[in-house]
């Protein structure tokens, strides 16, 4: 009879390879979605180009919101292989510090930084509201998710797949009572929950710590989670979570299995190391200031604050991604 | 589709990626058969209002949540077509363009003639309906049919539905036989040249036109998803740039769009572009997949048998369908259509598509060893 495992039997790197790509492009769609199309329509712009884009790809591809839920959750599963990484890779008590201090802390600067804007300009609301302020529903599915790797840390090194299996639980109970108590917003969290949960499930079988029969099942309750959303409620079905989720899924497996270890170009480099404050400080910073100059001169002031902003918050709190 | 003829047994005729043969698209071709097989069973008993829970199951958990076709119509051609433009492009590379289209049409035609003779004597035998809904076959329309000619004549005679992809796979080997040279000079330029041919060919086409324009149009349509796949394989052979094909790729898919925008073409429904898009996505991603069952002989099998496969099945499955369901109930029915098509497959598998096969390496083979040496 085998001893019981109880260390991973492959290693896993803090930094899996392979998700610059997707983190990048993730990155740069929710910038051309919430700076883009979001603010350019709320403030009673619809310039042909967007029109052009939306009727030419987004319409037929079905990756509506001008790509930001695909952005997101291009994101979101990155976000799911590199905590679950880091998880793996270091003790909880050093998981949480630097959680704490690379995600958490930003959070709260990115939050007094909204609250400050709103007092004279118009920063996306902060709401826990899809329909309002996507990325925000994003960061907190982030949140929730990095709160489920926490609650299943003892048995992540000795069992992954029971403990993402366990996770997913979670999210399926949370759905349901979502379902029951007639709750959206919550139904949405859950499918975008369940988009990290996805990206854990893609590394544990990439470094064999998951065999397929294991993995796959889990893997299409991933998805089952965002099509029972959809089928729901009529306001979730609005932005089709489920193609935007298989779509993510599909480019961060191709983007893993494909070339990880070509060379990148510095600037993609710089919108990876940067990709979370980036997104965090989109709605926040660089949305308000948008507002605050004629076009086109707030894009030329805008971008390059939002970009400093970003650069400000990786000296001050490292490396996020 | 003739995925078979895209799938010479040779080793050294497969598609290889940097790491082997891509086993994983033996499994889609196996996928892609399968679904090809529902889409055309749903469709029966959607048209002759029968009841099929099956299908009420596949829209609900996977055409619904995906946004595509109810009956997933179109995946099967598009996954089918994206190989197919991977195989032929890798297997071009160290044929002659002679050799190439002997080996391909060698592939394809015999048993394109089989079935299509047998289904004429279904016909009219008022077995059968060819798809253009003639009852009963003069000796022209047999042969315009057999031939593919009737897909361009006033009126259409077109036998079995499927076949209107050969067209597509016809037009594809012509032209990567006619550029053949070009593709190993310049491998970016012939996809690059067939864009520009295809734009062109969208523009005279569209609108009101006959029935021969029209059908050019689709052919122009639909050879772009093939093109793509041609330059997946040249990208992943590092002979076209990954951001040149890229590029290229893109005006294909959306000279694609274009089509489908311009209306007319799609015999499909609505979700032709999304379905594209994610079989090509696919795609991608299974030619990277390996393991133990996409290595096992049960899928290699299977995945030799998909041509007979596409071809046969609406013969068989239409015919048993109607004359058994009413009779023993719908489940019952499908079975016995299932074994039926299976059992049709092998023997056209065997002595038809594997025979013509056996038969021209054969004749290669005679041929080399009997020419003088230089």
């Amino acid at each position: 009879m085998s001893e019981p495992v109880t260390q991973p039997v492959v290693a896993v790197t803090a930094r899996p390879p392979g998700l610059h790509a997707p983190v990048a492009l993730g990155t740069a769609l929710v910038a051309y979605s919430v700076l883009g199309g979001l603010w350019l329509n709320r403030h009673g712009h619809s310039p042909e180009w967007l029109v052009v884009v939306r009727e030419w790809v987004n319409r037929p591809l079905g990756l509506g919101e001008d790509f930001g839920l695909l952005g997101l959750s291009l994101l979101l599963v990155c976000a799911g292989h590199l905590l679950f990484a880091r998880a793996m890779s270091t003790g909880l008590p050093r998981f949480l510090g630097r959680l704490a201090w690379q995600a958490g802390l930003p959070l709260v600067v990115a939050v007094v930084l909204g609250v400050l804007f709103s007092l004279f300009a118009d920063p996306l609301p902060l709401v826990v509201d899809y329909r309002e302020n996507p990325p925000a529903l994003a960061v907190l599915a982030v949140v929730v998710f990095a709160v489920l790797c926490t609650g299943s840390a003892v048995l992540l090194p000795r069992r992954p797949v029971v403990a993402v299996a366990a996770q997913l639980t979670v999210v399926v109970v949370l759905l349901v009572v979502a379902g029951v108590a007639d709750l959206d917003q919550l139904a949405i969290l859950t499918a975008l929950v369940a988009l990290p949960i996805c990206g854990e499930l893609q590394l544990l079988l990439r470094t064999g710590l998951g065999r397929f029969w294991e993995v796959a099942p889990l893997v299409l309750v991933c998805f089952v989670v965002p099509a029972v959303t959809e089928h729901l409620f009529r306001t979730a079905a609005l932005w089709w979570f489920t193609v935007a989720a298989v779509v993510a899924f599909m480019l961060v497996q191709l983007a893993v299995k494909g070339e990880p270890h070509t060379a990148r170009p510095r600037p993609v480099d710089w919108l990876v190391s940067r990709a979370f404050p980036l997104v965090l400080l989109c709605g926040v910073l660089a949305y308000p200031l948008l507002g605050l100059l004629p076009l086109p001169f707030n894009y030329l002031v805008a971008l390059p604050v939002w970009g400093l902003g970003a650069e400000l918050l990786h000296r001050c709190f490292g490396k996020s991604t | 589709m003739n995925t078979l003829t895209n799938v010479p047994t040779t080793a050294q005729a497969r598609p290889r990626a940097s790491g082997g043969y891509m086993h994983g698209l033996d499994l889609l071709r196996v996928i892609a058969s399968t679904v090809g097989v529902y889409v055309h069973t749903a469709n029966w008993f959607a048209v002759n209002q029968r009841e099929f829970s099956f299908s009420d199951f596949v829209r609900t958990v996977l055409a619904d949540p995906l946004q595509l076709n109810p009956h997933l119509s179109f995946t099967d051609v598009t996954i089918f077509m994206v190989i197919s433009g991977m195989v032929v492009t890798h297997v071009a590379d160290r044929e002659r363009p002679g050799q190439f289209l002997l080996r391909r049409f060698g592939r394809i035609i015999p048993l394109l003639v089989v079935v299509l003779v047998i289904s004429a004597v279904l016909i009219n035998l008022g077995v059968f309906r060819a798809e253009t809904k003639q009852t009963s076959l003069s000796f022209l329309d047999v042969l315009t049919g057999v031939t593919l000619a009737g897909f361009f004549t006033t009126p259409t005679v077109i036998l079995v539905g499927v076949t209107w992809t050969l067209l597509l796979q016809i037009t594809f080997y012509s032209y990567v036989a006619a550029t053949m040279p070009l593709l190993r000079r310049r491998p970016w330029l012939p996809p690059a040249a067939a864009a520009a041919l295809i734009c062109l060919t969208l523009s005279l086409a569209s609108g009101p036109q006959s029935d021969a324009v029209h059908r050019i149009g689709v052919i122009a349509c639909f050879i772009t998803l093939i093109f793509i796949g041609q330059l997946i394989t040249l990208v992943r052979s590092g002979k076209v740039h990954v951001g040149t094909g890229l590029a290229i790729g893109t005006v294909h898919f959306g000279l694609f769009v274009w089509a489908d925008k311009l209306g007319g073409y799609a015999y499909s429904g609505g979700g032709m572009v999304r379905t594209a898009f994610l079989c090509i996505l696919l795609v991608l991603v299974m030619m990277y997949v390996g393991g133990p069952v996409t290595k096992s002989a049960f899928v290699k099998a299977w995945s030799a048998r998909t041509y007979a496969i596409y071809l046969i099945h609406p013969v068989c499955i239409y015919p048993t369908l109607a004359a058994l369901a009413p009779q023993i109930g719908n489940v019952p029915a499908l079975l016995v259509a299932l074994l039926l098509t299976a059992a049709v497959t092998e023997v056209l598998h065997r002595y038809v598509e594997m025979a013509v096969h056996r038969r021209i390496r054969r004749w290669e083979k005679k041929r080399s060893t009997s020419a003088p040496a230089r």
